[in-house]
Parts: structure tokens; sequence; C-alpha cells
């Protein structure tokens, strides 16, 4: 089944109604937190596939828009920008995130706060190293 | 440092910016600052563009010491 096709849509639109349904009744003996996590996931496909569903048809009806879009998605220069956005942005919210934790320590918070954002820091370091072995082996 | 042809190459051909984004199946804008040399293209992209005008690269792109 092609990712963008309306089948697809349409079966991820009635499993996001389902989810709501069941988290608005909570169905059977549902937790809160349970219930509120299926009615935030399955608003968010109701959300998602709907708006899928517009643009097919939107396509259908227009196809040189589609052609565009297309065009747009797949041109190397605006790949190339989003990757370096994306790269300065990473860089940039790891620097904030070596300050963090400093500044978690003197606001006198529980410590286990400061080491999770140590953590999450060495979580994206380790990330970014996986990837660098990962993409070293096959360019 | 890469230079290139291309727009004088382009107009010589009669051919609008558009045109050649559409046939090339890439936007405008890189066909605007591929010619501004804000741009340099993928080996892929610039045999695509020699291939358009029956050109050998290096008569569109020129590689240059700085």
């Amino acid at each position: 089944m092609k990712k963008g096709s309306a089948v697809r849509n349409v079966m991820v639109l009635a499993t996001g109604i389902l989810l709501l349904a069941a988290g608005l009744l909570e169905v059977g003996d549902m937790a809160r937190n349970v219930s509120g996590l299926c009615i935030g996931i399955g608003s968010g496909l109701i959300g998602m596939s709907i708006a899928n569903l517009i643009m097919i048809r939107y396509y259908a009806k227009h196809p040189t828009f589609k052609r565009q879009h297309e065009i747009e998605a797949g041109d190397e220069r605006g790949i190339a920008i989003n990757n370096l956005s994306k790269a300065k942005a990473f860089d940039t919210t790891v620097r904030i995130m070596m300050v963090i934790p400093f500044v978690l320590f003197f606001m006198d918070l529980p410590v286990w706060t400061t080491f999770a954002v140590i953590a999450f820091y060495m979580f994206s370091i380790g990330l970014r190293y996986y990837y660098i072995v990962k993409y070293s082996k096959v360019m | 440092m890469l230079k290139n042809r291309l727009e004088e190459i382009r107009k010589q051909h009669g051919i609008k910016q558009e045109e050649l984004a559409e046939a090339l199946a890439v936007s405008r804008q890189t066909i605007g600052s591929l010619e501004n040399g804000r741009y340099n293209p993928s080996i892929i992209l610039a045999f695509k563009i020699a291939r358009y005008f029956k050109l050998p690269i290096e008569e569109i792109f020129i590689y240059e010491e700085e």
C-alpha cells in the first residue's frame, strides 16, 4: 500500500476514531492516563489523516500543483538547506544543554533533574557518533 | 571555486528559469542560486544540466583554484 494513498489514510482515520472513542468512553477498566493517551493519539491520527485526504483530493484536482510539490520535496538545494538547518539546530540545542545542568544545579532543584539533562546530553552525543559510524560504513 | 556559465547558456537556448527547473525536476530558486553562484550543484545535477544542453560538464561548470 502506498504511503500517501487514500485507502491507507482512511484506515488511519478509522483507527484514530476508534482510539478517540475508546478514550472518551473509557472502554473496560481503562486507567485515566491510558484514556488520555488514547484521546491524544486518536485526535492526532484523525487530524493527520483528514489533512492528508484533503491534500490527496486537492492534488487529484490540481496535478500541476502536485508536480510542483513533488519537485520542491525532492529539490536537492531544498534538502541541503533542510539538512544544514537541522545540523545547526542540533549544535545549538547541544550547546544549550551543556549550560542547563549548571542552571538546574544552582536553582537548588532535585539532583535527578540535573542527571536527567546530562543523560539526555550524553544520549544525543552518543546518537551522533552512532550515525557517524553508520554513515561512514555506507558512504 | 566553482563558476558556471549556466545563465549565459540558458539564455543562448532561449529557455526560462522555470522551464529549465521543470525539465531538471528542481525548483526555480535552485536554478537562480546556481546562476548566481550561491549554490554548487551535486555531480548528478551537474550531469543532468550538461545532458540537457548536450554539452560537456566542463563547458558549463569551471573549477578555478582559489
